[in-house]
């Protein structure tokens, strides 16, 4: 992915940029001096500049081994006096949730952006998680950008808000704002500088010790309750008029922009309360737009979380606009939201007929791309369990590319939950059946979550057979660095953790080394891996088809001799790589734009027949 | 009150850039783009949408027969996106044209479709070149994509090292269209 216009040095000219992009250059223009992450599609970018372009402005940037060690690390720095940041999933929260929560009591040092993307419709994810919820659990102010412009503005407001109020800042993205590009006025790039505060100054309100706790709550609660009337930052919020009306439509982030396209495609006169802060609601300007109308629609993605906060406000208050949402049925609590739902709940709401949506296609199924290590490694691991006579052996997945292993013709995976949970699934499915489970983890996901999960297996005498997919890279989400090896990443000099040192640190006996494209290998260690007992870790190594991609679209391509081949199907049913494909007549070939030259398809176990050859 | 585009292919192809590529033409000219694009899981091996409305659209997602114009890197492409296209949009589609044309007009579901066979337009199968042709095809015949515009971005947005290439690939793509639409651009 090339990033080029992050670092446009116009002022006041427009740039395409992502959201994520932009997110970025509002930190480099914003004195930002410290960026952690660790990488989650749709958050995954703004790592990425920073990774290449931090050090512009003076910013030191880690791809952290985890979330939950990625907002410390940040909070660390935030706590020395530099501007911080952290960049996430929602699924990512959860695992940084422990230290969120108690950030918010004990408050920052320089301002701390925790910025965190949604998925709704779940793209790239396994829920749908509504992260505003936890930004209400923790009292921890919300903002909420709706474009790449406001992605970049409204930096500047979560570090003024973090400051002035000494807290931890949610920025609050979902796909459709991280993953939409659109024009952006840019301005200057500020270096970072290093407040001189340090924690021994703050030390008894960043010491979440129980008789300071107790202390601290009541602050947060009254922060807080300043903020919502704090008109200071009134400008992340408008009113908007379209016509002259007394029916209005509460909203933010993407829904923003669903609410105002419907509204202009149906043609009604409405007003729209647009809000960048969204924890604690503005109480002036929300009460404001409660009497200026009589009736008011919430347009919002997966919770009533603004309903329920409006519904609520509006009881207090005792008057104002009646208000509808999900509550009521007059919008869905799934999915994402696009201008035909949202004109839906409008013309529910003005009495008007409820037209059909129009149905989404159904999203094509996403499979490994040409030359993936993983489908080769499926491949001779599903053939090595069936010649073993054990396909019905429970196989726990895990979070990455190998997920995809779930469907067929793979069929590489019964359980997938969470980052480093095929681990401990594992074990937990073998001690309770006696039985031997193969668990499936790629290496990434296993630094992220597996290593507690793989000592406690092995503490614990689960019967597990483990395969570390090791692909050399965090792939799904753009091809970050994992920290088995040194790495020098926006010039600071990262150390590499042996995998091999790892596994046996957690008390492994048995760690086999075997390659993904060396299928003779991988079928015969896999046998004699199901015969043993106890713990067992094979790491099959493969690189990811995306490293280098254009050297490796060099190598020589294969093809079909069609006099050869039986058409016995096995390469374009079991072995399933898109390159292979079908012609009308039921002949099969190798499609060379395609076709990335691994060589897998060409092995004995995949085409017997040895039809398939390196083109000449 | 806005117009749109829905470009559509499968991972690799360069779906995304050709997006950026219209997305910034449009900027240049005035037009206030907003685009969509998916990343990660969704984008493994599968099929890849980018969506561009401009003119005062703010979503950048389409919904039922609302693009007006569908370029599909891929002819499966074209067949999965078709419900996306207005009644009277056009579809641009990379195919292999059976009678040896450059390209061939047909229609699709009831919709206009160029069928542009990149690979004879190339004259050889080299990867990357099915966005260049059809984005040069583009800007023969959509006046909102001049064609020194999208040479001025191409120059300015790929590496030096492809510039020959993609020149020679735009150019041909536009020649093709040219011959078809002359100075009739919509």
């Amino acid at each position: 992915m090339i990033f080029t216009e992050t670092l446009k040095p116009e002022n006041g000219n427009k740039v395409l940029m992502l959201g994520n992009e932009a997110i970025a250059r509002g930190l480099l223009e914003n004195g930002n001096g410290f960026s952690t992450t660790y990488p989650g599609t749709p958050s995954s970018e703004i790592g990425n500049v920073m990774a290449r372009d931090g050090k512009k402005n003076g910013s030191y940037f880690q791809y952290s081994i985890n979330e939950k060690v990625a907002y410390e690390t940040a909070y660390g720095a935030s706590v020395s006096g530099l501007r911080s940041s952290v960049f996430m999933k929602h699924v990512g929260l959860n695992v940084a949730s422990d230290p969120f929560v108690s950030s918010v009591y004990t408050g920052v040092g320089a301002g701390m952006m925790v910025m965190v993307a949604d998925d709704p419709s779940m793209f790239s994810s396994q829920n749908e998680q509504d992260t505003r919820r936890y930004a209400d659990l923790a009292h921890a102010p919300m903002i909420e950008p709706s474009d790449p412009q406001e992605c970049k503005d409204f930096v500047r407001y979560a570090f003024e808000i973090s400051e002035k109020y000494s807290i931890p800042v949610m920025y609050r993205t979902s796909t459709r704002v991280s993953h939409m590009r659109a024009p952006v006025e840019l301005g200057e790039i500020k270096a970072a500088e290093k407040k001189d505060m340090g924690l021994k100054s703050i030390r008894s309100r960043a010491t979440s010790i129980p008789s300071n706790a107790r202390i601290l709550k009541n602050e947060l609660l009254h922060k807080m309750a300043l903020l919502g009337d704090d008109n200071f930052f009134s400008s992340l919020n408008r009113i908007e008029r379209y016509g002259n009306s007394r029916i209005g439509i509460i909203t933010s982030g993407s829904s923003y922009n669903q609410a105002v396209d419907a509204i202009f495609s149906l043609g009604v006169e409405m007003n729209v309360l647009k809000l960048g802060l969204t924890n604690p609601i503005p109480q002036e300007i929300t009460a404001q737009f409660l009497s200026e109308n009589d009736t008011v629609l919430i347009v919002e993605e997966l919770d009533p979380y603004l309903e329920t906060k409006t519904r609520t406000y509006r009881d207090i208050l005792g008057t104002g606009a009646v208000v509808h949402g999900k509550l009521d049925e007059f919008m869905p609590w799934s999915y994402e939201l696009n201008p035909e739902i949202v004109g839906n709940g409008i013309r529910k709401m003005l009495g008007m007929e409820i037209k059909n949506n129009s149905l989404p296609k159904p999203a094509s199924r996403p499979d490994f791309c040409p030359g993936c290590p993983h489908r080769s490694s499926f491949y001779a691991i599903k053939r090595a369990l069936k010649l073993a006579g054990k396909s019905d052996t429970a196989i726990t997945s895990d979070i990455g590319c190998y997920s995809l292993g779930y469907y067929e013709p793979y069929s590489m995976g019964d359980s997938m939950l969470d980052m480093g949970a095929s681990i401990s699934i594992g074990s937990g499915i073998s001690l309770a059946t006696g039985e031997r489970t193969v668990a499936f983890i790629g290496d990434s996901t296993f630094y992220h979550s597996g290593i507690t999960a793989l000592a406690n297996a092995v503490r614990s005498g689960a019967n597990l057979l483990v395969f570390i997919l090791d692909n050399s890279t965090t792939a799904m989400t753009g091809q970050e660095p994992t920290p088995e090896k040194d790495a020098v990443v926006n010039g600071s000099e990262f150390t590499g953790i042996p995998l091999e040192d790892m596994i046996r640190a957690c008390g492994v006996k048995d760690l086999i080394n075997a390659s993904s494209y060396n299928q003779k290998e991988l079928m015969k260690t896999t046998t004699s891996a199901l015969k043993s007992t106890g713990v067992t870790v094979v790491v099959a190594r493969g690189e990811c088809a995306l490293i280098n991609k254009n050297e490796k679209a060099l190598r020589e391509k294969y093809h079909i001799i069609t006099e050869k081949c039986s058409l016995c199907r096995n390469c374009i049913d079991d072995f399933h790589c898109p390159a292979i494909q079908e012609n009308p007549d039921g002949t099969i070939y190798i499609d060379s734009s395609e076709c990335d030259g691994c060589g897998m398809c060409a092995e004995i176990y995949v085409c017997p027949f040895k039809a398939i050859e390196v083109v000449n | 009150m806005t117009g749109s585009y829905r470009i559509a292919g499968v991972g690799g192809q360069g779906v995304i850039s050709f997006a950026k590529a219209i997305s910034n033409i449009l900027m240049n000219e005035g037009l206030n783009p907003v685009m969509s694009e998916i990343h990660g899981l969704s984008q493994r091996g599968g099929s890849v949408v980018s969506d561009i409305k401009f003119d005062g659209a703010k979503s950048p997602i389409l919904t039922g027969k609302e693009a007006e114009i569908l370029v599909a890197m891929k002819t499966s492409e074209a067949i999965s996106n078709i419900d996306i296209l207005k009644e009277n949009g056009i579809c641009i589609g990379n195919r292999r044209n059976d009678n040896g044309e450059e390209v061939a007009i047909g229609k699709i579901d009831g919709r206009t479709a160029y069928w542009v066979d990149c690979q004879k337009i190339a004259g050889n199968d080299q990867n990357g070149s099915v966005n260049m042709i059809l984005l040069g095809f583009i800007s023969s015949m959509d006046r909102k994509i001049p064609f020194d515009e999208t040479l001025k971005y191409v120059y300015g947005a790929f590496g030096s090292k492809y510039t020959e290439r993609n020149t020679l690939m735009l150019k041909k793509g536009y020649d093709a269209g040219f011959k078809i639409f002359g100075n009739q651009r919509a």
